[in-house]
């Protein structure tokens, strides 16, 4: 596929790649309710950034901000370090997908781009090259109105690439998508940006920008919650092995020793360690002289990490009520009313302990310890497991 | 510019209001000359000779520029609306440089369509006229014709300021469905109905100064009847009036899009 923008980002008049995407202190109140606070990040050029938050947290709100369309209460947002409207032709500059409703129902898809193709002054043809491009050659005739929403994005995305712009900036692009419709746009975002272009893709699911961002920017309640490469959350997030032997002490000395510092003893008297795997701690404590009962390797999900990070703006109750007479006595919420069983009436044990559905950041008794104090509040530090379910899995 | 407002005449040419709008005044321009010219010959032997040409020319005429000015107002609102309504203003604001241009872009396109709506429908209306009146002695002399054109002119400046008091407002909703409705409902008979309270509270004055008499002064006062002696409003008074209420909905649309938040 050739560069799908025109320009080259090395290629800019003067010295140096351009400065990529700064936003910088920017706060949005609608009517005292504070929408975005504050917020600043930067997305480096040719990378892709993913801009996380749950729904409501000032996504929108930001790249609109950015865009030009919603007027900030302070702050400023830069483009290759301008604002959006001080670019003189930020069509080809900049490509953004905001909202899939954004053709008119009784155009066709070819009208439709026709028209932002003359108003760009970009040959017409390229209405029909960014049509096949997103795959819609074969519907350039049909009214917008008839398409699904899946079809719909992918419109707003040939509207986005019309200028061939060096910057695409996608609100929730995935919204609508089937899953190839998923897997083509991170083929297609991720070819892009191999190709120089510099991505900002909003999401309120981690794993739909996960495997394709550089960057992340994770915001809740309108503030920066997080802001790091990817790797360095994957890293700061990583694996750990519980080891249950002899003597936690001697081992962990010995892990020290191998270069391995990061061992803990925990309240159950396992030792966790971060940053090698079961068979070299068997090794080691082989050496050793200490006995190994068991290892428990746990995984961090970093969508239970970014829910960890963002959870508390709209608190659900635990549980779902069903409707009826209330039960007997005081019932912890969330719970169902213990039904009165007989002596004789004895259900089988589960193999797997059932699933409780936990509020996102809350740990039970036996995992809670003291949030590391460099991390916002709500958030995990490294190494800590995200609580909650499926936080740590088998 | 020139690419904006290509861009605007594509998105209209696109869609097919434009036309549809454009089908009641031609009808009626085409045939009111027809039914009224029967009707007035009935009265004719009492009148004088030459008078059922002469009625059917000017209520002909008088109907078909008040239904363009009505549907070159509609025009402009759902033009100017009709980007909200379906949040394609976003994608248009996107894709060029600043608002204002988009403004302005709006604002020539639907001066012109409600110049087109005009055009066509005095064609009409004159055409069917001469037709219907032919053999009739009617307005033939210099003079009729002056005042004719006169007044199709007029017609046409008139029309392309309603299109654009349209767009205003639509700009300014923001909602083609209200823009539409006020319209509809104020050029018929809501301004009547408030030119009617205004004269009972005694600020007669004031209901003179209303968009749709201030149309039909501007056109009536470019005949040269007796009778324009006694209008309220003269010209040039009457047209600069209505520039007047055009720049005022014109300029409060161009603030709205500018100041409002494109959510």
């Amino acid at each position: 596929m050739t560069a799908p923008f025109a320009q080259a980002p090395d290629a800019f008049p003067g010295s140096g790649p351009p400065p990529g995407i700064a936003v910088q202190g920017l706060t949005k109140t609608y009517r005292n309710i504070p929408a975005v606070s504050n917020l600043s990040f930067t997305v480096p050029p040719g990378s892709i950034t993913g801009f996380l938050g749950p729904n409501g947290s000032g996504k929108t709100t930001t790249l609109r901000m950015l865009l030009g369309l919603v007027r900030p209460t302070a702050g400023i947002a830069l483009i290759d370090g301008v604002p959006y409207t001080s670019l003189p032709q930020p069509g080809r500059v900049v490509g953004a997908v905001l909202d899939a409703q954004g053709a008119h129902p009784k155009h066709t898809a070819l009208t439709h781009l026709e028209v932002y193709c003359t108003a760009m002054r970009v040959p017409l043809s390229q209405a029909r090259a960014s049509l096949d491009l997103v795959g819609l050659g074969s519907v350039a005739t049909r009214r917008t109105g008839e398409f699904s929403l899946g079809m719909r994005q992918r419109l707003a995305l040939a509207t986005a690439l019309l200028g061939q712009p060096r910057y695409l900036v996608l609100d929730e692009p995935a919204n609508g998508l089937d899953p190839e419709g998923m897997a083509w746009l991170r083929e297609f975002l991720q070819s892009y940006a191999r190709s120089g272009g510099t991505v900002l893709v909003s999401s309120h699911i981690l794993r739909e920008v996960e495997q394709m961002a550089d960057h992340l920017v994770i915001v809740s309640n309108g503030t920066l919650v997080h802001q790091s490469s990817t790797a360095d959350l994957r890293n700061a997030y990583r694996s750990r092995v519980l080891v249950a032997c002899s003597d936690p002490a001697r081992l962990a000395a010995a892990l020290a020793a191998a270069g391995i510092t990061d061992a803990q003893i925990q309240g159950d008297g396992r030792l966790a360690v971060v940053g090698a795997d079961p068979e070299r701690i068997a090794a080691l404590a082989a050496e050793q002289k200490v006995t190994i009962f068991g290892t428990h390797v746990e995984h961090v999900d970093l969508e239970q990490v970014f829910l960890s990070m963002t959870s508390g703006r709209y608190a659900a109750s635990h549980g779902y009520h069903q409707p009826g007479p209330p039960a007997p006595g005081p019932v912890p919420p969330g719970y169902a009313p213990p039904v009165p069983q007989s002596p004789h009436h004895q259900h089988p044990q589960h193999p797997y302990p059932p699933q409780q559905y936990q509020q996102a950041g809350q740990a039970p008794p036996q995992y809670q310890e003291p949030p590391a104090p460099q991390s916002p509040p709500g958030v995990p530090a490294p190494h800590q497991p995200p609580f909650g379910p499926g936080g740590f899995q088998r | 510019m020139t690419a904006l407002l290509n861009a605007e005449v594509r998105k209209v040419l696109g869609l097919r209001y434009w036309w549809i709008l454009g089908i009641a005044p031609v009808v009626v321009g085409l045939f009111t000359g027809a039914l009224t010219l029967p009707l007035a010959r009935q009265v004719e032997d009492i009148v004088g000779e030459g008078f059922a040409s002469t009625v059917s020319a000017a209520i002909g005429i008088a109907l078909a520029l008040a239904l363009v000015f009505l549907f070159a107002a509609v025009f402009g609102a759902v033009n100017g609306g009709t980007e909200f309504q379906h949040r394609t203003m976003a994608t248009t604001f996107l894709t060029t440089r600043g608002r204002d241009g988009v403004v302005a872009a709006k604002y020539v396109t639907a001066a012109a369509f409600g110049l087109l709506y005009c055009v066509v429908v005095e064609i009409a209306a004159v055409l069917t006229v001469l037709m219907f009146a032919s053999g009739d002695s009617g307005p033939s002399s210099g003079s009729d014709f002056g005042q004719l054109a006169a007044v199709l002119t007029t017609g046409m400046l008139c029309a392309a300021l309603w299109a654009l008091m349209g767009s205003g407002l639509g700009l300014l909703t923001g909602s083609t469905v209200g823009s539409v409705l006020a319209i509809s409902a104020w050029v018929p008979f809501g301004e009547l109905i408030v030119s009617l309270i205004l004269h009972g509270l005694g600020l007669g004055a004031i209901a003179d100064l209303l968009p749709v008499q201030l149309t039909w002064y501007t056109i009536v006062g470019v005949i040269d009847i007796p009778e324009t002696g006694d209008m309220a409003v003269r010209w040039p008074g009457a047209p600069l009036a209505l520039i007047g209420w055009t720049l005022l909905v014109g300029a409060l649309g161009w603030w709205r899009v500018r100041s409002r938040d494109v959510g």
